[in-house]
């Protein structure tokens, strides 16, 4: 695993706005960069690759232990949300989507930093604008990148009656384009799609049927495609519907509620302890500090909930913890691998029940975060 | 031996890209609540909408419990509250009020006895949290 610095192509902003990437550059700063890009060996590829795998099938014998021992209390979740868990999770409501974000350097097994199970972004130029940028810089070498072709198959697999509705905040950039991206897959997997901004679902009551969520032109919304975290959805107005549509399909299931939540992190190294792909994690620090293999080495807190690095703390010796406003977990810390002046994370992609490839993102600090810039790779 | 690739073959949008321009919503934020006649019998209901409109069902605060039976009635489709106050154009695919909503002239020549009330649902009830915070992650 390589950086490697790069002559941008001279037409990339007209190249990726093409494809309909228009936040390439955020608030003025970079954030698709292809001044340099990542370089893999395949033996490396195969690891990141059978480590996906693997975690992902610990993350689904995970949750079925928690659904059978009902131990959704360590999760933060209440009997309404464990209702919604074990009704999707018994009917085997299929997954579309995740990203896994490790720490990997090319040397050793890959660690599990977080499960974006829920809302994963960073699609697009995933599975888009780095396949393009790959066409056009290396056309003779790979990517780990089919995560466009996965889609399309996912949503083929998927069963649904109709149409799908898919809602997003679309006034965010970044989520409309994902949203779209995904709408776009679905529609060449032969589905019809609608759009419609996650404050525009209606809801059209019944005394004789459950009621409906409704559309913008009233029409009953059967399947959606949400881009919106589930404990946001849970803690709203409308959240009280959920429960009456027992053949509602939502994208993601409810039963990711499980994985998209950092208290997942301590009950899979409880479930699997001295995993390869697992970094010891406990819901008490004094309580990591018995478990960590590796003396000396830090502990970074992270908020159940936390989106794009917000409110990770790093704690190291002799620093007091600052109080937290949330509940939190507490993981080993292992520093992301550095070049030059840059951290660098690997997002990896499950699509369906596949490992689908890979993207990666850098920054100039430790946490990465929504201002982290997305940068390509290849391997050959 | 080299193995297969690893990248998708093609990469191909039919949505995505200035090709082909972006995805238009027909209506933006903040939209409106949306309501539904409710008529006394089926041919009432027909005056106003088509069979495939009408549905039979119960008022949101009918008696159905303590034995008393749930009063049926027939129910016209959702369509969007604000239908007198808009200024563009109606959205085609909304059917609006029904024929009824056009005046007691229209209902005459209709022989219809027009809706004996009106049904709110609500929009916006998803949200709250978006517009404070970045949802994806």
């Amino acid at each position: 695993m390589r950086r490697l610095a790069l002559e941008p192509r001279r037409d990339w902003h007209r190249r990726v706005e093409e494809l309909g990437f228009d936040f390439h550059t955020i608030d003025g700063e970079p954030y698709w960069r292809e001044d340099a890009c990542y370089h893999f060996d395949s033996a490396e590829i195969d690891v990141l690759d059978d480590a996906t795998a693997e975690l992902h099938a610990l993350c689904l014998e995970a949750v079925d232990r928690i659904v059978r021992v009902g131990r959704y209390a360590e999760l933060g979740l209440d009997d309404y949300a464990a209702g919604l868990v074990e009704r999707s999770w018994r009917a085997c409501a299929p997954t579309l989507y995740g990203r896994m974000d490790l720490r990997y350097d090319g040397e050793g097994p890959p660690k599990l930093l977080e499960y974006n199970a829920d809302t994963p972004t960073a699609l697009f130029e995933a599975a888009v604008v780095q396949w393009h940028w790959l066409e056009d810089v290396f056309p003779g070498t790979d990517q780990f990148n089919s995560i466009h072709e996965k889609l399309i198959d996912a949503w083929a697999a998927m069963p649904h009656s109709g149409k799908i509705h898919f809602a997003a905040c679309r006034s965010q950039a970044e989520d409309r384009a994902t949203c779209d991206y995904l709408r776009d897959t679905a529609m060449q997997a032969g589905i019809d799609t609608v759009a419609l901004d996650i404050e525009e679902i209606g809801w059209a009551p019944s005394a004789a049927t459950a009621g409906a969520f409704i559309d913008l032109a009233d029409t009953p919304i059967h399947s959606l495609f949400k881009l919106y975290p589930w404990e946001w959805l849970l803690d709203e107005e409308y959240a009280p519907h959920i429960a009456k549509l027992p053949d509602m399909r939502w994208i993601e299931p409810p039963w990711k509620m499980l994985l998209s939540n950092k208290s997942i992190l301590p009950l899979l190294w409880e479930f699997f302890p001295d995993h390869p792909n697992l970094l010891p994690a406990s819901h008490r620090r004094g309580e990591l500090a018995g478990m960590m293999r590796s003396p000396g080495v830090g502990i970074v807190r992270k908020p159940r909930h936390g989106r794009e690095g917000e409110g990770i703390v790093v704690l190291g010796s002799g620093i007091d913890e600052p109080p937290a406003d949330a509940p939190a977990v507490y993981q080993e810390f292992r520093q992301l691998p550095h070049f030059g002046d840059r951290y660098a994370l690997i997002g990896s992609w499950i699509i369906g029940d596949k490992p689908a490839g890979i993207g990666l993102r850098e920054d100039a600090d430790r946490i990465t975060r929504n201002t982290s810039c997305f940068v390509p790779h290849y391997f050959d | 031996m080299l193995g297969p690739e690893r990248k998708s073959s093609k990469v191909q949008l039919v949505l995505m890209g200035a090709a082909l321009g972006g995805v238009a919503l027909a209506e933006g934020w903040p939209s409106t609540d949306v309501q539904r006649n409710r008529y006394a019998s089926l041919d009432d209901c027909v005056t106003d909408y088509s069979y495939a409109q009408c549905n039979p069902d119960a008022p949101l605060n009918g008696n159905s419990g303590n034995g008393v039976a749930t009063h049926y009635y027939y129910y016209g489709p959702w369509y969007r509250s604000d239908f007198r106050n808009r200024t563009t154009s109606s959205d085609p695919a909304d059917p609006g009020p029904g024929r009824s909503d056009r005046g007691a002239h229209a209902l005459a020549l209709s022989g219809g006895h027009g809706p004996v009330g009106v049904e709110a649902g609500s929009r916006g009830g998803f949200g709250s949290h978006g517009r404070v915070s970045a949802r994806g992650s």
